[in-house]
């Protein structure tokens, strides 16, 4: 579960607005590594390149779901940039993370939830649940930066763009899943099927991300022996919004 | 707060959407005077078909600040929307038993050319066009603006007498009118009037948010498919 962490967070992001206008696609477009345009207009993978790059979401929600045999672990994170009504600015990040618990009663598969919310404010800095106001912000990331998502078309097996619906569906075989998703999948990691990342964009921004993914999980028993590997099941669903966020602290 | 009402109005708009491709109207901004970049972020706004409206209204006198939330939505495919408003105002005197504050709070619903105020138990005509989108950039009748560097966003003065004409309602206001219009070019993304009301001296602002996902409204009385 920790190893999700990442990935969660930086899909809960704010980014760096650099704006010029990227154009959404006029063409359906299809392709199997092939890296030509349609006819002179912006290629779709171009278009949302620039979109995950550009979008600046005021509130993100980003929903993990992962899947080991018949138990379920949900976790949610949810971040909001604005202001507060005294009109200073404020980022909050709201962790709801189910894990599995220790438990000695004999419970199968008990979990526990663990809530953490993290604040910066303007002029006091960063705090996380009760704790002081720390002026030292470096330990809490508003992650302003592009979504690590790496569109290249050379590591996609496939990908389809719906003009309709604004949805753009890319799949990347295992061993290309780290460069697809790059700094999204944590460290020691291993992705153990296709990988199939569905990115909906509406009026020039990323709308929604969802990426779907098995990893392997080798189980280690006493005296560091690996004695089992399970297969995870990973959802991540994250969605963006744009509209002006009131901030309470 | 009823010019600040008639002013968000103006911003939020329910089609009638015949198809997801409905037309967007075009109010014109001709003139030789008007200014090529202002034209060309008043036709972003004019072609703009947002599904989502979402406003936020202060109105700050005499210490207090009321406040209110205001959020269209419009689902194309099925040509219908709702119009959902939560704002505070002060109470009448018969309402100050209660608190000094009033919270007014309600859905509108709007399809097949009829609209609805009490969650669907009756149903009026209305016409074809519940509100339309107003915003008129004519640089003539802007008193000072500036255009972005990359040409998608203007800030600028309106003086009250051309409030009408540019943001399509009446603005009793003192002093200039404050308006910050952002678009990527393609898409209207965000409108922010602020101003001084005449009279109360209270500042007023309306923050208008545009986004235009694909929107799925369910009604009172659909009826659910299992």
């Amino acid at each position: 579960m920790k190893k999700i962490l990442a990935l969660l967070l930086v899909l809960c992001c704010a980014f760096s607005i650099v704006a010029c206008g990227g154009d959404d696609d006029n063409n359906n477009d299809t392709g199997n590594n092939d890296t030509g345009n349609n006819g002179g207009t912006t290629d779709v993978i171009e278009s949302f390149t620039t979109m995950l790059y550009e979008s600046v979401p005021t509130k993100s929600e980003v929903t993990s779901v992962e899947t080991m045999r018949s138990v379920e672990l949900i976790s949610t994170y949810t971040l909001t940039a604005g202001k507060t009504s005294d009109g200073l600015a404020a980022t909050t990040l709201i962790s709801v993370v189910e894990t599995l618990a220790e438990d000695t009663s004999g419970t199968l598969n008990p979990k526990k939830t663990v809530t953490t919310r993290e604040y910066y404010l303007e002029g006091k800095g960063y705090k996380r649940n009760n704790s002081a106001w720390d002026a030292d912000v470096s330990n809490f990331a508003p992650v302003r930066g592009a979504i690590g998502l790496n569109l290249d078309k050379s590591i996609m097996s496939e990908y389809t763009y719906d003009e309709a619906t604004g949805t753009l569906v890319v799949k990347a075989t295992a061993e290309n899943a780290t460069a697809l998703l790059g700094n999204l999948i944590p460290e020691g990691q291993t992705v153990d099927s296709d990988v199939v990342v569905t990115v909906v964009a509406a009026g020039g921004r990323i709308s929604s991300i969802d990426i779907e993914y098995v990893i392997e999980e080798h189980e280690v028993g006493d005296m560091d022996v690996s004695v089992e590997i399970k297969d995870i099941d990973v959802r991540i669903s994250a969605k963006y919004y744009y509209n002006t966020q009131e901030i309470d602290i | 707060m009823k010019k600040v009402l008639a002013l968000l109005l103006a911003f939020c708009c329910i089609f009638v959407a015949v198809s997801c491709g409905g037309d967007g109207d075009n109010n014109g901004n001709g003139g030789a005077n008007n200014d090529s970049k202002v034209k060309a972020i008043s036709d972003v706004i004019n072609n703009s078909q947002p599904t989502y409206m979402d406003t936020l209204t202060s109105y700050n006198v005499d210490g207090e600040e009321y406040k209110g939330r205001f959020e269209t939505t419009i689902d194309k495919a099925a040509s219908r929307s709702s119009f959902t408003f939560n704002y505070a105002r002060p109470a009448l005197v018969e309402e100050m038993h209660d608190s000094p504050t009033k919270t007014v709070s309600g859905t509108v619903y709007y399809k097949d050319g009829q609209v609805s105020v009490n969650e669907g138990d009756s149903w009026e005509t209305v016409g074809n066009k519940y509100l339309e989108l107003n915003i008129n950039l004519d640089a003539s009748k802007l008193k000072e603006y500036t255009v972005s560097e990359d040409g998608n966003s203007i800030t600028a003065k309106v003086l009250p007498a051309n409030a009408e004409r540019v943001l399509g309602t009446v603005i009793d206001a003192e002093g200039d009118i404050s308006v910050e219009i952002t678009t990527n070019g393609t898409y209207l993304w965000r409108v922010l009037v602020t101003y001084t009301a005449a009279g109360t001296g209270a500042e007023v602002s309306v923050d208008t948010s545009y986004d235009y996902s694909i929107r799925t409204l369910v009604f009172p009385g659909d009826e659910v498919e299992e």
